[in-house]
């Protein structure tokens, strides 16, 4: 496939959107791990790609970086994924490094792969020095609080709610444990609001562009003033489980078994059985741990507050020992 | 990872003479009190009670069973026969779930491995300190 050359893009949304014939190209990010621009020739997905990647640090200008090859360090490279029309009137195909990774796809199909890959290379690039948690995640007066779950468990939309009450948003997807500090790292992608929460989430309707109609792509915010890359020590995890009809209520969860119901979380487990599963136990040490089956989104933000107000005061109490590791 | 073969029944009551041990690569934690061992070859996670974990973390590779018995019918002030039924059945179910097995079967593995032809004599065969119908312990991976 040959690409026209770049076209630098300014970093917001404000960004013009390029002719369509011409290749054009996010800001260079870095998410967790990864280091990754986006090129495109589809002129009406660039606002959607400069908004779905807004939450994340920018750390260069279209185009720049350095490309995968042999002999540069992982952490090093920048990735680079792109949205090509091709040449053989394909609608939309999809290439890393300028490899066809998804092909012949329709465009909704082709975005909603690089969202899935965009993901899954992130993970993969944090795992060799990190735990990585299939969990969202939220900040506030310094209580971090941590939510894995399964897919369709309600992890967006808890951390969605948290984030409309005013709370840091982290992440909805994977939470990044520093295996020394015990901390979260930040991972501020877009939330991926499904179509059965969007009524309870109606306010961050997205609008358009909307290449992919069954998911909202939120770009997150923040209270003012608030620093969006600072790590974050946890206080809470919570197991949210969504249960339509039922009452929503928290119990509390043994240490062991949080560090069981943890290694199903764990993003390649299997590769660091041991730092993972030490990591994980540091992790419960510092934490108050709780199962929580929401029924209704309000109710699951007051609770998980009320929660985070308990752990503040134990705090002040000197009841939680900061950092106590066994 | 290649899976283990699963662990044949297990053994009802345990040689007191035995020395058990972790298998090598089950990777493990306490928390709280608790234990909380993961298997790879399985995929499976396993969590011990305070009571438990004092005996997993009690195999050393070198106690015997009478010997771990011992001190911990003496700790917690407890009849040794009946401390003795609880940590074999505990044990039992860890050899059958893989994660624990017996140090002396992998020197028998060894040994035969190398040709030798007087190996370490099976496991199970009952000691002076608790008679009784033992049966060996499956084999372990």
């Amino acid at each position: 496939m040959s690409i026209a050359p770049l076209q630098a893009s300014a970093e917001t949304s404000a960004a013009t959107p390029a002719e369509a014939t011409q290749a054009w190209s996010t800001p260079t990010y870095q998410a967790l791990g990864l280091r990754f621009r986006v090129e495109t020739d589809v002129a009406e997905l660039q606002p959607y790609l400069l908004r779905t990647f807004s939450g994340l640090e920018v750390v260069g200008p279209a185009g720049a970086g350095v490309p995968a090859g042999d002999g540069i360090p992982a952490s090093r490279r920048t990735v680079c994924f792109g949205l090509h029309r091709a040449m053989d009137g394909a609608p939309v195909v999809l290439t890393r490094d300028g490899a066809e990774i998804e092909g012949s796809g329709h465009r909704s199909y082709a975005v909603a792969m690089l969202l899935w890959h965009f993901n899954n290379t992130v993970v993969a690039a944090t795992t060799p020095t990190h735990v990585v948690l299939h969990a969202a995640a939220a900040e506030r007066d310094g209580v971090g609080v941590v939510l894995p779950a399964p897919m369709e468990s309600g992890k967006t939309t808890t951390v969605a709610g948290l984030m409309r009450a005013g709370w840091r948003y982290l992440t909805d997807e994977a939470s990044a444990i520093d295996p020394a500090t015990l901390q979260v790292t930040p991972f501020p992608k877009a939330l991926a609001v499904d179509q059965g929460s969007w009524e309870v989430l109606a306010d961050l309707d997205p609008g358009e562009p909307r290449p992919v109609p069954t998911q909202w792509q939120v770009p997150p915010m923040w209270p003012a003033g608030a620093d969006r890359h600072r790590p974050v020590v946890p206080r809470l995890i919570v197991f949210p489980r969504y249960a339509a009809g039922q009452a929503t209520h928290a119990r509390q969860v043994r240490a062991g078994e949080a560090v069981r119901l943890l290694v199903p979380s764990t993003f390649a487990f299997d590769r660091s059985p041991q730092r993972n599963l030490d990591t994980l136990a540091g992790l419960v040490r510092q934490c108050r741990c709780m199962e929580l089956t929401i029924g209704e989104l309000g109710e699951a933000v007051a609770v998980i507050e009320g929660l985070a107000a308990r752990v503040t005061a134990e705090a002040a109490a000197g009841a939680v020992q900061v950092g106590r590791r066994g | 990872m290649r899976k283990r073969r699963a662990a044949k029944q297990p053994a009802e009551r345990l040689d007191p003479a035995i020395v058990l041990h972790v298998v090598p690569g089950v990777a493990w934690v306490e928390v709280e009190g608790e234990v909380v061992a993961y298997d790879p070859a399985t995929s499976t996670t396993h969590i011990l009670d305070p009571i438990g974990a004092i005996v997993w973390q009690c195999l050393d590779g070198e106690s015997t069973l009478a010997e771990i018995v011992t001190d911990l019918a003496e700790a917690f002030a407890a009849p040794y026969d009946k401390v003795l039924g609880d940590v074999n059945e505990l044990l039992v179910g860890l050899c059958a779930a893989g994660v624990v097995q017996d140090a002396a079967a992998v020197g028998v593995a060894a040994a035969a491995d190398s040709g030798a032809s007087d190996p370490v004599p099976a496991v199970g065969e009952a000691s002076g300190a608790q008679p009784g119908p033992y049966r060996p312990l499956p084999p372990c991976p």
